[in-house]
């Protein structure tokens, strides 16, 4: 997906006026150092289908601006004090400008949206964004339970990181206005699915597995947070080594108390249970396919490389 | 439409169906055709959010894990929840029997023993036609709690778990033919109670539940209706101490209702259900728990103070005593719908229930059987 031009931040004039301090700053940093993977694959699929590029470009920045946003008050949320390697915008544009600037990008979307005029992809545009912000409401509210189900950390990640997957994925043929429920429900299914193995292997960077990025470690659970991995192998211990192993400040404290053995055996069958997850994505792309145009069903082989990517850490090609 | 995994890399382990596909309800009823399905392994309905399509893995037998079939027919009946409908009924017994001795009357134990029977075996088929209905609507796979879930695990076959369904029916009426032949204005009150159980709660019929009125419909079925015409049936009387015995027990079915209901109120908001916590939101149905709490309190306390004023009646005190405050600290303490102290609420709920059961029973027994208890006191 490299090959794909990253959206530039601009799609209206009247995107980030100059006139207000500090704001295009705050964009600039922010954007620089994101991979914008969210908006190439917006906007491979929307090549693929022969979508306008200026609808393409809409897109992109619709899906990189809600990502961002995300970002902007997750930080803050979480108070996290690096992003991307970086100091994180609330840190270094104080709180309340980070909360503004995410409103703002928000805001900027349902402007240039709905001068588009597509009421479809609009409506479908805002339920993603309540769908996120629903998930980080609950996910905030889960901070030092330590008796979440992976089940329950799934219907979290649904919400907050498979919303965006599916938005990608069905918002250029809303937009194309391809209303067919059949393939919106299925690319959405399929968003879904790719929410969820993009968020447990971002799970395993905080657990330093396949983490070639150099994130920070255990940060999840330092912060009273059990991500989908760490649930994963705490499961089934004894009551007193799991509440050891959640106490732990550092990836060696941690391993040490549940067990080499142990922790290796997990990430194994971790992989494995999500191996099903990325079987059953290839499942409904059948499903997909069968509701695609003939000129269309190129875009399979492109959404057939993502797991790669997104659960694998693997780069395409 | 029907897709098997076509990549070539990925050994074939799904299914895919729609609603109008002809292969979709036998396969429902778990009836597997042998072109799909090796005798070696089942199909198994997965969920993918709420789709409206059907999407069944492959699982080997081996893998299931099941537990023995006998097991798998107690789980399926739901023991745990006999508590709110034969408790009533037990506990009103007891209270008959009591009265019966200290009168110098006979009870007809035959007659009670009819309505238990018939009770037990409603409680069974209202279970299993609820299982059945909620797995071939498909609600199985968007809730993924509550039920017994034994059809969605591949543990029973739909069909057989129909069938079991209307067996239970079967007995329940048979059982029901001498109760209702005895007296028939609380015979037609008992009948009336079976009637709405079977539609209301094994099949959603007037779909109470989604328009917040369950709790109500618990409280009244398994509290005052229940005892009330249990007790006329055996006595010919409709008496206020009937009722009030009801009122206790009602309360506790509409908190272990309520619990429930509160457990799922994620899914069931996502899903656009509108059950009473849906409707009354997070934080006041936490507020509403409180209020069932007291409710329990004050009809209990109603009981002993005014109707039934006996020394045993300090067991079920003490059980409240004990239950309720515990009760009260978990759920005020719950931060998040999907916070894991809201798993297992209903769970603290019917335990909280069969304790209570079991202190009225105790009670009960000692006034039956020397008044020992009361002796000492």
């Amino acid at each position: 997906m490299n090959s794909i031009k990253t959206p530039t931040k601009i799609y209206s004039s009247e995107d980030f006026p100059t006139y207000l301090p500090k704001l295009n700053a705050l964009y600039d940093d922010l954007f620089k150092d994101g991979k914008g993977f969210r908006a190439k694959l917006v906007q491979r699929i929307g090549s693929k289908i022969a979508l306008e590029q200026n609808v393409i470009a809409l897109l992109a920045q619709t899906v990189e601006f809600i990502h961002n946003a995300s970002l902007l008050h997750d930080d803050l949320i979480d108070h996290s004090v690096l992003r991307r390697g970086k100091p994180a915008a609330w840190t270094k544009y104080t709180p309340e400008y980070a909360v503004l600037a995410g409103d703002y990008l928000l805001a900027r979307v349902m402007v240039n949206l709905s001068s588009h005029g597509n009421v479809r992809l609009i409506q479908r545009t805002a339920k993603a964004i309540s769908d996120l912000l629903e998930g980080e409401w609950i996910q905030d509210s889960l901070v030092k339970d330590f008796g979440i189900s992976l089940k329950d950390l799934d219907r979290v990640h649904d919400l907050k990181t498979g919303a965006l997957f599916k938005l990608c994925l069905s918002a250029p043929f809303i937009a194309k206005e391809r209303y067919d429920e059949k393939l919106l429900s299925r690319l959405e299914e399929c968003g879904t699915l790719l929410g969820l193995l993009f968020q447990r292997s971002d799970d395993l960077l905080d657990f330093d597995i396949r983490n070639d990025e150099g994130k920070a470690v255990l940060g999840d659970l330092k912060s009273g947070y059990l991500n989908s991995f760490a649930v994963w192998v705490l499961r089934d211990l004894p009551t007193s080594t799991f509440n050891e192993a959640v106490r732990s400040q550092s990836l060696g404290e941690f391993i040490s108390r549940v067990g080499e053995g142990h922790f290796a055996e997990r990430a194994a069958a971790f992989d494995i249970e999500n191996q099903k997850l990325i079987d059953l994505y290839f499942h409904r792309l059948d499903g997909v396919r069968e509701c695609l145009e003939p000129s269309e069903v190129s875009v399979i082989e492109d959404l057939k490389g993502l797991p790669k990517p997104l659960y694998w850490r693997k780069r395409e090609g | 439409m029907s897709s098997v995994v076509s990549d070539s890399t990925v050994p074939p382990r799904f299914l895919t169906l729609e609603t109008g596909d002809p292969r979709l309800a036998p396969l429902l009823q778990g009836d597997l055709p042998t072109d799909l399905v090796s005798r070696a392994s089942t199909l198994r309905p997965i969920l993918i959010q709420s789709s409206p399509e059907w999407t069944f893995e492959f699982v080997s037998k081996e893998s299931l894990r099941r537990p023995t079939s006998v097991w798998v027919w107690i789980m399926a009946l739901r023991p745990d929840s006999l508590v709110l409908s034969v408790g009533p009924i037990l506990a009103a017994l007891g209270w008959l029997g009591a009265q019966a001795q200290a009168s110098g009357q006979a009870l007809d134990w035959v007659r009670a023993l009819w309505t238990i029977t018939g009770i037990l075996a409603l409680h069974a088929s209202v279970n299993l036609f609820n299982d059945y209905h909620d797995h071939v609507r498909g609600w199985d796979r968007v809730r993924e709690r509550g039920g017994s879930r034994v059809i969605s695990r591949g543990w029973l076959r739909a069909r057989d778990v129909h069938r079991a369904a209307w067996v239970g029916l079967m007995i329940a009426v048979v059982a029901g033919v001498p109760v209702v032949a005895s007296n028939l204005s609380s015979g037609v009150l008992l009948v009336l109670f079976a009637s709405v159980a079977v539609l209301e709660f094994a099949i959603s019929h007037f779909g109470l539940k989604y328009k917040g009125f369950a709790e109500f419909a618990a409280w009244l079925m398994f509290g005052p209706l229940l005892t009330g015409g249990f007790v006329w049936s055996m006595t010919g009387e409709l008496t206020w101490r009937s009722l009030a015995l009801g009122a206790t027990f009602g309360s506790i079915a509409l908190l272990c209702l309520h619990l429930k209901n509160f457990e799922r109120i994620l899914s069931d908001g996502r899903a656009g259900l509108r059950t009473w916590p849906v409707r009354a939101g997070f934080d006041a149905s936490k507020t509403f728990t409180y209020f069932v709490l007291g409710l329990i309190s004050f009809s209990m306390a109603l009981l002993v103070v005014l109707i039934d004023p006996v020394p045993e009646r300090v067991l079920p005190i003490l059980v409240l005593g004990f239950g309720l405050g515990p009760l009260a600290a978990r759920v005020r303490g719950l931060e998040s719908p999907l916070a894991s102290r809201m798993r297992g609420l209903n769970a603290a709920g019917l335990r909280l229930a069969w304790f209570n059961l079991l202190a009225f029973l105790l009670g009960d027994s000692v006034r039956l059987f020397g008044g020992l208890l009361g002796a000492i006191l």
